[in-house]
């Protein structure tokens, strides 16, 4: 009974037919996401013009806020990695984590991330490099600020806000003995409301975010892929090639779900993390290794020395407006994706210390992604630095393809882009399985191991919404919907960091004995007794003179002590 | 650290009372080391002949009553019993949800000489006192009887209701020993005193942990 999937395997069965669901949570999220989809494919012209109007409104007016709340967030994760709650274990003193450090790293680093850094680890250097915000365009110094940028969108920061949001879920949820929703990190300020309709309205605005973040990313998604493979094999780029593909990565999301967390959820993030190791490898060796290894530490020193800068920067006195496409659109884009993340951040993490999760889920995803955008967007600099070029004008073209083109700089192009078409497609699988999970989780009353039918239903769900969007329209309009989530959610989270703080603080290791009273039992009196020898000195047996023990137990009385002689 | 495994052995330890009628008489202490409602003491207070329970003394108040009147106790039975080395396992007859901790039972071995210990108990469970109290001790040094068994010596003047609590080490906060008594060596090496001369002692033993740990593990 210590681990988290022990918590709900006396609600689970295995049946099919076994059934967990919150009522309210589930039927509301199910028929406003449906309902949702139908408006937004009805008018979805007119809404991607409400919601880009509200999101460029958000970007000019709240970037210094968003900026803020990165900032705070960040300093928050590194002072309590430092303090004396990073001892406190999540779940419990004697907590065991249910996953090896290989299978929790592979998973979070699936979960949090893969997908886009495939397509902007060699994409944004580029755009940096070709249209440099603070140096002239195509220059050593343009490349240099490119990597720095870069940096500062996929480094500590996003990775902070994972950690906060996860950490918060968990610690409530294995410690506190809360659902594994979002509801219960509102537990301090709201106490018990939250299981009434305050938390069901919050747990079904997460769960209506994390379908739409996630289906539509899969809809956008699969376009990218269908771009790349026409690249590579002049495969027809059009809507039943993408409706196949959409098809076999939910069927694939799907089995992962319904095999679970260690059969299916880790398998497939091992798998992928190995494939994309393969491929980070062989572009490091057959690259330009030399060049990527220098700017690796160089990358490395240049972020540390000038994070507090870049992270400050709100372009106040350059009075442009490139923050708000770029650095505000990614703060708002974490944001919104950190209930999502998180959550299977922490379902993920039972057994580990506060300072274990923070340094696993800050620092080491931190260092793989800065690995890999140094080994990709390092060699696309290189290549239009030193090289041939090309890269910069095919990322203005189509970003998905910039990927393969850098490939085509390299030998067996045609065996490393197949690799590449392979990494992205169980990318996908493994966002899309991890999104699954958690509105699982959430919309079964925060169930950590939620039955198998409720799991087919989700799984299946996020492929149908991709779909339709994909054939109906609209997936830009309720991507962009999702992001500006980010605005509220960020309000979330600075009260999260109070709520978390205020928990920690009180927080007492819970006694590791418990016991059920025994209501069958009636009660007795005590009455007198008092020691009898042969209790008090049952060890005379070990006396090793027989006779020595007669007689001492002839010369004792009660107790030990000495008696009338 | 001690607070620490006072809080993770709070409701372990229990009161081993033997039934007569309508009423429980105390007969010393006893611990759980297993979900399925396993409990250790020694073997010695828990006389075969006795209808057993057990009460569980961690209660919610902070300053909970010193004496029980009325007590809710457990039915047990004795599932096994080792008399040479002074251990039983009892077994609470009831299907109740227990949760325990891992990696409660460690070994004599692991413990330093010298390190911290914690004895709990319900050391006068005989004059009415209801309630377990938590002492330390160091680790005063390791013996083993002529027979062969493991003692564990504390230099901490044990009370006769400590019998059957748990001896925690402070290292690890893992059951090293089942509490005894008094650490008498006239007792165990049958060399008396002149007459004249009398023996203070303020050691105490308890039985390694080990063989309790064994009958658990031929169980369970």
């Amino acid at each position: 009974m210590n681990t988290a999937e022990s918590q709900g395997e006396n609600r689970n069965s295995d049946s099919w037919f076994a059934v967990d669901i919150h009522p309210w949570v589930f039927f509301s999220s199910a028929t406003i996401i449906i309902g949702a989809v139908v408006l937004t494919i009805l008018f979805h012209a007119r809404i991607d013009d409400i919601f880009e109007t509200i999101q460029t409104s958000i970007a000019s007016g709240a970037g210094w806020f968003f900026v803020a709340t990165m900032n705070i967030i960040l300093v928050f994760i590194f002072v309590m990695m430092a303090s004396r709650h990073g001892d406190i274990r999540l779940g419990g003193s004697d907590a065991k984590p249910e996953f090896s450090v290989l299978g929790w790293f592979a998973m979070l680093f699936s979960a949090g991330m893969g997908i886009g850094l495939l397509f902007y680890s060699v994409a944004e250097p580029m755009f940096h490099f070709i249209s440099s915000p603070t140096a002239e365009a195509g220059t050593p110094e343009a490349a240099r600020r490119a990597m720095d940028l870069t940096f500062l969108h996929w480094g500590l920061h996003p990775w902070a806000i994972y950690a906060m949001v996860g950490l918060a879920l968990a610690f409530f949820s294995f410690n506190k003995g809360l659902p594994l929703s979002i509801r219960s990190v509102f537990h301090p300020v709201l106490g018990d409301r939250i299981h009434g309709a305050a938390g069901n309205i919050i747990d079904i605005l997460a769960t209506v975010a994390t379908l739409f973040g996630v289906a539509t990313s899969l809809g956008l998604g699969v376009q990218q892929v269908n771009a790349g493979l026409n690249h590579l094999f002049g495969i027809e780029q059009n809507t039943t090639v993408q409706l196949i593909l959409i098809t076999t990565i939910t069927a694939a999301a799907t089995w992962s779900v319904l095999a679970g967390l260690s059969a299916g959820i880790k398998r497939l993030s091992e798998l992928n993390l190995i494939l994309a190791g393969l491929l980070c490898l062989f572009v490091l060796v057959v690259g330009p290794t030399v060049f990527i290894l220098n700017a690796l530490g160089e990358n490395l020193g240049h972020y540390i020395q000038y994070l507090p800068q870049l992270s400050t920067w709100n372009e106040t006195y350059e009075a442009t407006t490139w923050q708000h496409s770029w650095t505000v659109f990614y703060w708002g884009w974490w944001i919104a994706w950190s209930p999502f993340v998180g959550m299977f951040i922490a379902r993920v993490s039972y057994g580990r210390t506060i300072r274990e999760f923070i340094l696993g889920v800050l620092f080491v995803p931190t260092l793989i992604t800065f690995l890999w955008l140094t080994i990709f967007g390092n060699s696309a600099l290189h290549v239009e630095l030193f090289g041939a070029g090309g890269i910069g004008r095919a990322v203005q073209d189509n970003i998905p393809v910039a990927l393969f083109v850098l490939l085509d700089n390299f030998p067996l192009t045609a065996i490393t882009s197949m690799l590449a078409v392979i990494v992205i497609i169980t990318f996908f699988v493994t966002s899309s399985d991890s999104g699954s999970m958690v509105i699982d989780i959430i919309t079964a009353g925060g169930n950590p191991d939620p039955p198998k039918l409720q799991r087919l239903f989700w799984a299946v769900l996020e492929g149908a919404v991709a779909a339709a969007l994909l054939v109906g329209g609209g997936l830009v309009a309720l991507q962009t919907a999702a992001i500006t989530t980010g605005l509220p959610f960020a309000l979330v989270l600075l009260f999260m960091i109070y709520s978390l703080f205020r928990g920690l603080s009180t927080y007492k290791e819970a006694p590791g004995f418990s016991m059920l009273p025994y209501e069958h039992g009636r009660l007795l009196r005590t009455i007198p007794s008092h020691p009898q020898p042969e209790m008090v000195h049952g060890h005379v047996m070990w006396r090793p003179h027989r006779k020595n023990t007669e007689s001492a137990r002839g010369r004792r009385g009660l107790f030990g002590k000495r008696g009338k002689q | 650290m001690v607070e620490q495994i006072h809080q993770r052995f709070q409701g372990s330890c229990m009161m081993l009372m033997r039934q007569t009628g309508d009423g429980v008489a105390f007969l010393g202490s006893c611990f759980l080391v297993h979900s399925d409602g396993y409990l250790l003491t020694t073997s010695r207070g828990a006389p075969e002949d006795a209808d057993l329970v057990v009460v569980p003394t961690s209660t919610e108040e902070i300053f909970p009553r010193m004496t029980r009147d009325q007590v809710a106790p457990l039915p047990v039975e004795v599932v096994s019993r080792d008399t040479a080395h002074d251990t039983a396992l009892l077994k609470i007859v009831p299907e109740l949800e227990i949760r325990i901790p891992d990696g409660v039972l460690s070994d004599g071995e692991r413990t330093p000489q010298g390190a911290t210990v914690m004895a709990l108990g319900v050391p006068f469970g005989y004059y009415g006192v209801h309630s377990v109290l938590a002492t330390h001790a160091l680790l005063a040094g390791r013996l083993q009887t002529s027979d062969g068994t493991r003692l564990l010596i504390i230099d901490r003047r044990v009370q006769y209701g400590d019998a059957g609590g748990p001896l925690i080490s402070a290292s690890d906060a893992t059951v090293i020993g089942i509490l005894g008594n008094i650490f008498e060596p006239t007792h165990f090496t049958g060399v008396e005193p002149p007459q004249g001369i009398a023996l203070h002692t303020n050691l105490s033993y308890a039985v390694s942990i080990e063989y309790g740990a064994a009958m658990l593990a031929a169980l369970v």
